[in-house]
């Protein structure tokens, strides 16, 4: 299908009290492929959602090729000719790939049924019109890899022919090639005349794919152009609202060698992690990098003893086993987890209970909770974190994220960790609160805590990070020290190790 | 482009694709077939009579029927992660209204057959919209239905009897072409599940059971299905209760209860997955062929018939309990 | 301190507003009879209160945690039944028998604790197995479920008065006061309902999730043994269906009080109005000479209600996409893994 235009205009949208998008635009051609980029919690999968038709702008207009779109549903979207690979992939797992592939549009045969195999055929010569090979199309997706099911979302949208495609992260796990690809098609696509909407993090693909860039920032546009006209550090600035090194606290010079506090011997917890030894040392950041997917969760769950692992972890020379999170907490190490509302909060409880539970057995005594230690606990941890609430006894789920995410550090900081595990701990968190939790990250190496911590984004790694390790298929593919520290090694290492390419 | 093999992905790793179709996580659904075979033959064995024997089929096929109608339509509310309790409540009301209402004769009953199955779809309608449109787990809101039409039920026919209607009890019994109609039914309802697992209803289901978040990007509409779900539940126990009142030719207002625990036990034996996301109502009918086994088993032994209690519920805890073992370690 | 006491008013709202409940409906009963309002009437419905509030502790956990126990009505059939199989009349023997039979309710709720707790097993088919099991071992035990009398000692102890009020009054007080502590002041209530409003979370917060979780079953099944030798003495005898009513009662009782079904939520003490109002509406009904029959639909309706305005309560302020995310809060991390 082709496409003339797509205008967005004046789009609103509340989640509860939280304002996602506010006065969005947006305004693209047929043919060009724009890139849509922003910070964590910008607004920009919230866009995509309301392009989709997965929720409804409380305001706002949207017109593809001059006529108005009223997208209440993805059946609506997709007969509008919107087709979407969604950053958190719309696959079912208990399904096969070829049902995947033609969810919703399977040719039908007599009395309302889906004739499977004729669905397999048109599957497998799909995807092989494509390029794509290694997949089959009778498997289910739950045995497909994360790139993978990656390249099948994207191969979904593809099919639909749709007028406009709109990609929400589609190279987090992708290879080089795979992202070739990608590229490859989004090209072909843009030249039959469609808009393809392209959003990623990683300023050196957008440099390379896109004709067009659009920022949003608090849910709002904040700057619109072609690509060859805007910097990097523009774009930065634009993304952030203030220059980037306001938000990094400053990085001491490379610590002197310390003891090594916690030692990893062949931690392995297969299939996704296969064996990691590294030491972590006193009052050091080290920051583990990698594509998506290449076992970085596997490794801090089997840190915190959250799964089951093989091979050897010490704490201060002392063998420890981790069975359970309670283990690693007693050892001294603590995790901050990846999504704060399913795995960090019980949000229908009070800021003091969630701060309370996981300190219980230091501030009870024969099974009772000690009211007067717990005060205390709270009081402290309240106020070395600046939690901005009205009382102790309020709900978590009426703060903001940000506050949210520091009810969990207020937490975890109470459970005095000598290894302080943070998988992710700044997504979805407004600039401000970053730039507290980044202080507080120096503060706490100053006082001697260790930090390991896991970020998607590699500007995060390089201006905290004392020591990088680049994770690849499991296994630690780099341990990059000082000067060696860059973006483009990171990124280099993530994908293929040594050699930086011209992309890049 | 070129097509280089290999070029878009990595060489397959540890995790090879299995060669068979068959993983761990189908083995709950073969196990029903086992069970049927081992049960079916230390029956023959021990008492051959009870299967073998003259009208002997019949009589257990009979007793196959509802509970086979039942959960198919539980198989199609479990594939969603729910559960409907209600079929209870629902087949002790079409049991106490037929008992004390349907006394016709002839093609006059039909109106009122069709009056019950119509209250048994409206009922699982309002068990669906209740489900899909707030956040009220399936569990409370059929756990509430039931008691309401047990209630119901209780009122329309306080004890057991009244009179049924003596079409209906024809209507049920004799062969067609030599073959019980009990067994007849119970092959429609396999060929009915062939036509279903290609439709797209079933695709949606089983895309809701399996991640209902993903379901809803990929605009499958959820409210709707659900609602399905629960309406073809709710009208296959109301087919359940005439039949099963039909049979008995005496109203019940308790009569729907044991109907709960049988057909969770079925699917359940049958293997589909109680999280959602897999299933077969054909393994859920040998799940129901197995479970009304352990009565039969029981008599063949020689033991009071008390022990087929205490088996059935037995045999719900371990099957529940070893599906949930192995679902929970496939989903990793 | 005033901020402390109106805060804790608003977020037991629910807890408050049942016990006016209560209230209206036992005025709406003395205008309708007058002998409503008589002291022996009173007492009698604390009574028959309490027995659903007795069954309803082991509930309430049970429910706070997001599961349900089933198997209530054989546990408690059960224990009646055998205390009066096993005692045949005489009360000494009842001091080695009651413990016995609470400990074996104990254990019925142990396996049930195991499956839901370890294996992952829904509560709801865990208890709905294990009621069918526990029936079927009862009438292989009693041959057929004949009635059979309680010992003298009992009964007299059920139906009489300690310190002035009727003993089953001041146990239920007893036990009421525990719970209460137990839920509100302890590690354990703490760990409690972390577990039911968010079980990932309270893994990687360091709570053994799982030993938690058993702990509610245990409670329930030991409790409706407990309360099957005290409602054995109540009645003078035991049979196998004197169990059943206290399913829906001791759910519909917990829900009533505020319990979020969803778990995490609610208190005991909104159990015990739940109780009474259960008790209260039964007797109203009872007056304008409706039956068993408006009472299951009454039960029914009651349970939709208060739990459709819980769930309501839970969506106001809230996104849709965290409201769906607290139901999927079930599943443990081990889910993530695909």
């Amino acid at each position: 299908m082709t496409a003339s235009s797509l205008e967005i205009t004046g789009l609103q949208k509340s989640f509860g009290g939280v304002k996602a998008l506010d006065g969005a635009t947006l305004s693209c051609v047929g043919g060009e492929t724009h890139a849509l980029i922003g910070e964590n919690g910008a607004g920009k999968s919230t866009l995509v959602k309301v392009l989709s038709g997965s929720v409804q702008p409380d305001e706002g207009e949207i017109w593809l090729n001059g006529e108005r779109l009223h997208v209440s549903s993805p059946l609506e979207a997709r007969q509008a000719g919107i087709a979407t690979a969604f950053q958190e992939l719309s696959v079912i797992p208990d399904l096969s790939v070829a049902s995947n592939l033609f969810y919703g549009i399977e040719p039908k045969v007599r009395a309302g049924r889906i004739d499977r195999n004729s669905l397999r055929r048109e599957a497998a010569s799909f995807l092989e019109s494509l390029g794509v090979d290694g997949i089959d199309v009778a498997a289910n997706v739950r045995e497909l890899s994360l790139a993978q099911r990656q390249v099948l979302e994207i191969s979904k949208a593809l099919l639909r022919e749709p007028a406009v495609l709109i990609l929400d992260e589609p190279t987090s796990a992708l290879l080089p090639e795979q992202v070739q690809w990608l590229f490859a098609q989004v090209r072909d696509f843009a030249q039959t005349g469609g808009i393809a909407l392209f959003i990623s993090h990683r300023l050196e693909e957008i440099e390379s794919l896109s004709d067009r860039v659009t920022v949003l920032r608090s849910g709002t546009n904040v700057g619109t152009g072609p690509i060859g006209e805007m910097s990097e550090a523009r774009l930065v600035e634009m993304m952030l609202g203030r220059p980037v090194d306001r938000v990094f606290p400053e990085q001491p010079a490379a610590p002197t060698e310390q003891d090594v506090v916690c030692e990893l011997t062949d931690l392995a917890a297969p299939p996704r992690l296969r064996g990691i030894s590294m030491k972590i040392h006193k009052g050091e950041i080290v920051g583990v990098g990698g594509l998506q997917g290449q076992g970085q969760l596997a490794l801090f769950m089997a840190l915190f003893g959250a799964i089951r692992s093989t091979g050897k972890v010490s704490i201060k020379g002392k063998h420890v086993r981790l069975r359970h999170p309670r283990a690693a907490l007693d050892a001294g190490i603590a995790l901050i987890p990846e999504d704060r509302a399913s795995d960090g909060l019980c949000m229908t409880l009070s800021i003091r209970e969630n701060i309370s539970v996981g300190s219980l057995p230091a501030i009870s005594s024969w099974g009772v909770v000690n009211r007067a230690k717990e005060s205390k606990l709270l009081s402290s941890a309240v106020s070395q974190l600046n939690v901005k609430m009205k009382s102790l006894r309020q709900e978590v789920s009426a703060l903001s994220g940000g506050n949210q995410q520091k009810v969990i550090l207020a937490r975890v900081l109470a459970q005095k960790p000598s290894v302080l595990l943070m998988y992710d701990a700044t997504r979805g968190v407004d600039v401000g609160t970053k730039a507290e939790i980044y202080r507080l990250m120096r503060e706490q190496c100053e006082a001697g805590t260790s930090i390991l911590f896991y970020s998607t984004d590699v500007v995060e790694l390089v201006n905290m990070a004392d020591r990088v390790v680049v994770l690849h298929d499991g296994q630690i593919r780099a341990d990059l020290h000082g000067a060696e520290i860059t973006e483009s090694r990171i990124v280099a290492e993530s994908v293929g190790g040594g050699a930086t390419r011209q992309l890049l | 482009m070129s097509v280089t093999p290999g070029v878009l992905n990595p060489p397959p790793r540890a995790d090879r694709r299995p060669r068979f179709k068959v993983g761990a996580g189908d083995l709950p659904l073969l196990m029903a077939y086992v069970y049927v075979v081992v049960m079916t033959g230390v029956c023959l064995i021990v008492s051959p009579d009870l299967i073998d024997g003259p009208g002997a089929m019949s009589a257990n096929f009979s007793l196959v029927v509802p509970l086979a109608l039942v959960c198919f339509g539980q198989t199609l509310v479990m594939l969603t992660r729910g559960i409907d309790l209600s079929v209870g409540g629902v087949i002790s009301v079409g049991s106490a209204l037929m008992a004390t209402h349907l006394n016709a004769k002839g093609w006059a009953v039909m109106p009122e057959v069709l009056a019950i199955l119509v209250l048994g779809t409206l009922i699982g309608v309002l068990n669906g919209v209740i489900i899909a449109k707030t956040a009220i787990q399936p569990f409370i809101v059929t756990l509430a239905m039931w008691s309401i039409w047990d209630g119901v039920a209780f009122g329309v026919l306080p004890v057991e009897g009244g009179k049924v209607s003596q079409t209906l009890t024809n209507a049920t019994n004799g062969n067609i072409v030599g073959i019980p109609k009990s067994i007849w039914i119970v092959v429609v309802l396999l060929v009915v599940w062939r036509w279903l697992r290609q439709t797209r209803l079933l695709g949606d289901l089983v895309a809701i059971g399996s991640d209902e978040n993903r379901a809803r990007l990929l605009g499958v509409r959820i409210d709707r299905r659900k609602i399905e779900a629960y309406a073809a539940c709710g009208f296959l126990a109301a087919l359940a209760s005439i039949w099963v009142t039909a049979q008995t030719q005496s109203g019940s207002p308790i009569g729907g209860d044991q109907f709960i625990l049988a057909s969770v036990a079925a699917v359940v034996i049958g293997g589909t997955n109680i999280f959602g996301g897999k299933g077969s109502a054909a393994s859920s009918m040998m799940g129901a062929i197995a479970f009304l086994l352990i009565p039969i088993l029981v008599f063949a032994l020689n033991l009071t018939s008390f022990w087929g209690t205490f088996f059935q519920g037995l045999i719900l805890i371990v099957a529940v309990t070893f599906n949930s073992l192995i679902q929970t370690r496939s989903q990793r | 301190m005033r901020e402390a006491v109106t805060d804790t008013l608003r977020k037991h709202r629910s807890v408050v507003l049942a016990f006016a409940l209560a209230i209206v409906l036992f005025v709406i009963g003395t205008v309708q009879a007058s002998g409503f309002a008589s002291w022996d009437h009173v007492r009698t419905i604390l009574i028959t209160s309490s027995f659903i509030g007795l069954v309803g502790v082991g509930q309430t956990l049970c429910m706070l945690t997001g599961g349900i126990d089933l198997s209530i009505p054989s546990n408690l059939a059960g224990a009646a039944v055998l205390t009066a199989f096993l005692a045949n009349g005489s009360s000494a023997s009842l001091l080695w028998i009651i413990p016995l039979v609470i400990v074996i309710g104990a254990l019925i709720g142990l396996i049930n604790g195991l499956g839901v707790a370890y294996a992952g097993v829904p509560p709801i088919i865990m208890t709905l197995g294990m009621n069918s099991a526990v029936q079927g071992l009862l009438l292989i035990y009693t041959h057929g479920g004949l009635a059979a009398a309680a010992p003298t000692n009992l009964v007299n102890f059920v139906n009489g008065n300690t310190l002035g009020l009727s003993t089953m009054v001041l146990l239920w007080i007893v036990v009421a006061i525990l719970a209460t502590v137990v839920l509100s002041f302890s590690t354990f209530g703490r760990k409690l309902y972390a577990v039911g409003t968010n079980p990932a979370a309270a893994r990687l917060a360091g709570v053994d999730v799982r030993r938690v979780l058993v702990v509610p079953y245990i409670v329930s099944g030991a409790g409706a043994a407990a309360t099957g030798v005290l409602l054995l003495g109540y009645l003078g005898q035991a049979f196998i269906t004197m169990g059943d009513t206290y399913l829906f009662s001791s759910a519909v009782a917990v829900a009533v009080g505020g319990a979020s079904i969803l778990g995490g939520k609610g208190h005991y003490v909104g159990t015990v109005a739940g109780a009474i109002i259960l008790t209260l509406i039964t007797a109203n009904l009872n007056l304008i000479s409706l039956g068993t029959s408006a009472i299951d639909v009454a039960y029914g309706v009651i349970l939709l209600g208060t739990v459709y305005l819980a769930s309501m309560r839970m969506r106001s302020g809230q996104s849709p996409r965290l409201v769906a995310m607290l139901g999927d809060a079930r599943t443990s991390i081990a889910k993530r893994w695909r």
